[in-house]
């Protein structure tokens, strides 16, 4: 848990410090190198105290549209948020403790999406309510093949 | 307990909840209980050194030299401005999920600093404002929302606040809920 002081200071710099101290030229390679692993979970690793998930995110971000990975980088963010709210993979049943977290898990990632891919998402989520993946369905990285279904690399 | 930290999770703030409808405790109770706590999290959690001036009155030793610079928000005394964590443009829509009278969605502030206010309304690139898409006000609707269309239900309050505790998480926005004012 962090309490504000994320914020103080130059957190950009301070991010990318931490991430050169593990030994990562960027941001991406860092999080590559421990995928399916929550956002939060990444920010606590960088910095217990002061660096929040969000943070991680936007430099994930800005580093996927220099590469033009943004879509990848919409994915790998479903897959961070999935660890979280469901661990256990796609609900065996779908009580309505199990709708709520996959509900959660979806509302969050359309939230957390560039306004570039919002439309894209919207899509990806109609499908997935209209074929559910299967039951304990758990995307270890952005190459899950279901993903990649249901949203495609666009960019070369 | 010495060092111990608020637990930021939506069963924290369920527990609360339930504290404060049971009546084992009143709301400005409660909040009061969580800013003296948070006094400590923000002591222990301070970084600064004292200015030299004030080292030097105090004298050096270890006792002094442990000493950091809290600001009255680490004495638990802070002065930063509140915010709503629920934001008051879409109080109705807040309304109609029960947050009313004691749950009112003034009764879920925050004090932040200029700097971190600033940075979940711009992302830090302040000049950007609210069209930063990661902007607080517009990511909490955007998830909320969405997470219904998902349930194909309204919420209740409760999940309301566990989407919501989720995010305060993600945003690292401090779990210490004061009253505001509803202007």
């Amino acid at each position: 848990m962090t309490d504000g002081r994320s914020w103080q200071g130059n957190w950009k710099a301070r991010l990318y410090e931490r991430v050169r101290e593990r030994g990562f030229d960027s941001l991406t390679s860092f999080a590559e190198s421990r995928p399916a692993v929550s956002l939060n979970a990444l920010a606590e690793e960088l910095g217990k105290d002061d660096v929040a998930g969000v943070q991680v995110m936007s430099g994930l971000l800005a580093e996927a549209e220099q590469r033009k990975q943004v879509t990848r980088f919409v994915r790998d963010v479903l897959v961070r948020e999935l660890s979280a709210t469901l661990p256990n993979g796609w609900p065996v049943v779908m009580d309505d403790e199990g709708r709520f977290q996959v509900a959660k898990a979806l509302g969050c990632w359309s939230a957390d999406t560039p306004d570039t891919h919002k439309e894209r998402v919207r899509q990806a989520r109609a499908a997935l309510r209209a074929t559910p993946p299967p039951a304990g369905w758990r995307p270890l990285g952005p190459d899950d093949e279901l993903l990649r279904m249901l949203l495609p690399d666009d960019e070369v | 307990m010495a060092g111990s930290r608020i637990v930021v999770s939506a069963e924290w703030v369920e527990m609360m909840r339930r504290l404060v409808q049971a009546g084992v405790i009143s709301l400005p109770a409660a909040s009061a209980a969580v800013r003296i706590h948070g006094g400590q999290v923000m002591m222990a959690q301070a970084h600064q050194d004292l200015p030299k001036g004030v080292r030097d009155a105090l004298g050096d030793g270890p006792e002094v030299r442990g000493m950091q610079v809290t600001g009255r928000a680490g004495a638990g005394m802070s002065s930063a401005p509140k915010h709503h964590v629920l934001p008051k443009e879409h109080r109705e829509w807040f309304e109609r999920r029960g947050f009313k009278g004691e749950m009112d969605i003034d009764n879920f502030c925050v004090r932040l600093e200029q700097a971190h206010h600033e940075a979940l309304h711009g992302g830090g690139n302040w000049r950007m404002g609210r069209t930063w898409p990661g902007e607080w006000n517009r990511m909490i609707m955007e998830a909320l929302r969405e997470a219904e269309v998902e349930a194909g239900r309204m919420f209740t309050r409760n999940e309301v606040l566990n989407i919501v505790a989720s995010r305060m998480k993600r945003y690292d926005v401090p779990m210490k809920f004061t009253k505001g004012s509803s202007r």
